[in-house]
């Protein structure tokens, strides 16, 4: 008796996931429109917007249906992009990977006339845009830069510049950057080159840099970075002072720890930006479109720079800001701290080859 | 002494296996999204996650597919040992040692040429490639925890049975399966469990157009991961140890009542 029980709840049981998993799987077939809804694929960033946004989208659009995923880089993201037959319809790629991809003619073009709110991002893009200034085929959805957070209560220099990573005096309580162009970087700026060398002897001189800088290095690192500076504090000896983050994880921690400042080094630093692209394979390209004119509009992108700790690219959305978040220099900086701020651009494999060596090199040292 | 050396030993064992994760649930009740300063007692990571669809969606997929496909691989898989079973050695020699090879074989192979595989046939990927990949790789460890649980039963059972007037599906039902009964359980609860922790395989089956919840945390990894993280993986430890306890609960109990029914 009791084994004929058991098996029956078995029986119902898989029937009824059977039947209601079958609307999930609407969204596995892209385009196929069951009662005149289209779906749209969108590939986003892990935690990268507002969970409120795509349920106000469909609200207003009922004939269209987002459906999201994530990928954890650009590379990945590139991966699922151009492999034959994806069903991916928007993406939202970094500056380089977008100049990548208008390479290989995988992006389609925008019609900015029909689009709406356009006009907020336009002055935005022709100023830092300059792989794409007239958004024929990204929208700029978030940016940020790449500067030193510190703790100002061991930090006491009137001006911070990146030569303040090399400084003798703060030895063990400088935190690096765990990633090959962020670093490099750092070290081809001190030595007054350019983020995109593609010069031999100069990326192997800031190679050496980085290797001379070591001992005095507390942790290279990444997320983990955010933990230990928002545990900085003067008071514990041989604390860390000083790490090099991007804007928006400097946001988060600068809540954390209110003895933290951001800056922008005078020398320059690197500025990325996330845009929103339709690729050339989709076939829903109208409703795509409309999905990213909706994100531009001055209160979504507002929604989504709250969430996200990232600028947006629209002054008109900052008014729907909290003023907290305003004040914060990470996400608010001053435009003419920009002006020194450069793109990283897409290297050729063999100039890649050389960062990897240098770095090689850093690393075993 | 050496008692004092024994109880040190287990209690480092265990302090190391459930520190971590006294950790998560702890920071599951932070304020702040920091994993690393106190800031206060709090729920909002709870409240956030029960208003959050995309994770909803995400554990959605996760349950689904882990219930359906170890579900399809434990009958397909205590199938293929009761066939196996009447096969001539050195046939079921060669058929385990194919067995073996999907579960030797590293996750990102399997992911690969399950997307090729795909890709060649045409077939859009979404929900149901996932869910057919995950069966595909469930079905060995089902074979292989019910495998010893057939060798251990006396053959002779089942003849007995047929030679009592029992047809051959009868004696399948009520006289293999009980026996091996606790096999296909444990089979059905590791096909389980592979699939729900799966990352590798699921991410090159989908390919950005469905997603399950350990695609969706790594993904996170470009931003940080979020404290609602925490929360769940809190909520799903507390219901996985609850779970361990009422089949200890009951596995305990049981042998009485076994006794008694085999009299």
């Amino acid at each position: 008796m009791k084994k004929t029980i058991s098996v029956l709840l078995a029986i119902t049981l898989t029937i009824c996931i059977l039947v209601s998993c079958s609307p999930a799987s609407g969204s596995g077939n892209s385009t196929a429109a069951s009662g005149g809804q289209v779906t749209v694929n969108f590939l986003n960033w892990g935690d990268y917007i507002d969970p409120t946004v795509i349920p106000l989208f469909e609200e207003e659009n009922p004939d269209v249906k987002i459906n999201m995923t994530t990928a954890p880089s650009n590379e990945e993201m590139y991966v699922s992009a151009s492999t034959e037959g994806t069903q991916i319809d928007v993406v939202l790629p970094s500056e380089y990977m977008i100049q990548r991809m208008m390479q290989e003619n995988m992006l389609a073009e925008l019609d900015t006339s029909s689009m709406e709110n356009y006009q907020y991002v336009k002055e935005f893009a022709q100023a830092n845009c300059g792989y794409d200034p007239n958004c024929t085929y990204s929208m700029p959805y978030s940016w940020g830069t790449f500067g030193i957070i510190y703790n100002t209560e061991i930090v006491t220099e009137e001006e911070i510049g990146w030569d303040i990573l090399f400084d003798e005096k703060y030895k063990g309580q400088i935190l690096m950057y765990d990633s090959i162009r962020d670093s490099l970087g750092v070290a081809l700026i001190e030595l007054g080159y350019s983020l995109n060398s593609r010069d031999e002897a100069e990326i192997s001189a800031a190679g050496s840099l980085l290797v001379d800088q070591k001992p005095l290095v507390l942790a290279y690192g990444t997320d983990d970075l955010r933990m230990t500076m928002s545990s900085s504090d003067a008071a514990i000896p041989n604390s860390a002072a000083m790490a090099v983050m991007y804007a928006g994880d400097a946001v988060y921690t600068m809540q954390d720890n209110d003895k933290l400042e951001y800056v922008i080094p005078q020398e320059g630093a690197n500025i990325f930006v996330d845009a929103l692209c339709i690729l050339e394979t989709s076939d829903v390209k109208e409703e795509a479109q409309r999905f990213i004119d909706f994100m531009m509009r001055p209160d979504i992108a507002a929604l989504n720079a709250e969430y996200t700790g990232y600028s947006t690219p629209e002054d008109a959305a900052l008014e729907y800001i909290d003023e907290e978040i305003l004040q914060n220099y990470a996400f608010n900086p001053d435009k003419e701290d920009l002006v020194n701020c450069e793109y990283y651009e897409h290297l050729d494999q063999e100039v890649l080859k050389l960062y990897e060596a240098a770095w090689m090199q850093v690393k075993m040292a | 002494m050496a008692r004092f050396f024994k109880q040190f030993y287990l209690a480092i064992i265990l302090i190391f296996m459930y520190l971590p994760i006294g950790a998560l649930i702890l920071f599951s009740f932070n304020e702040s999204k920091s994993m690393a300063t106190w800031t206060g007692f709090s729920t909002h990571w709870y409240e956030q996650l029960f208003h959050d669809p995309i994770i909803a969606e995400a554990l959605w997929v996760t349950i689904s597919v882990a219930l359906l496909s170890a579900l399809i691989a434990t009958v397909i898989g205590t199938f293929a040992v009761i066939g196996m079973d009447s096969l001539r050695k050195k046939t079921k020699g060669v058929v385990l040692n194919l067995t073996y090879v999907p579960m030797v074989n590293a996750d990102i192979v399997m992911g690969i040429s399950l997307l090729l595989l795909f890709i060649f046939l045409n077939i859009p990927r979404g929900y149901w490639t996932m869910l057919l990949a995950h069966i595909t790789f469930n079905i060995p460890y089902v074979i292989f925890s019910v495998l010893p649980k057939m060798r251990q039963m006396d053959r002779s059972t089942y003849e007995a049975a047929l030679d009592m007037g029992a047809k051959p599906s009868e004696a399948v039902r009520k006289v293999v399966f009980p026996q091996i009964m606790p096999g296909i359980v444990t089979g059905f609860i590791l096909a389980f469990t592979m699939s729900f922790d799966d990352f590798m395989i699921s991410f090159f089956t989908t390919q950005g157009t469905t997603q399950n919840l350990s695609i969706y945390i790594y993904s996170m990894a470009r931003v940080g991961i979020n404290p609602m993280i925490n929360a769940l993986s809190a909520i799903m430890f507390v219901v996985v140890i609850v779970l361990l306890i009422v089949v200890n609960v009951r596995s305990t109990k049981k042998p009485k009542r076994t006794l008694q029914r085999e009299y």
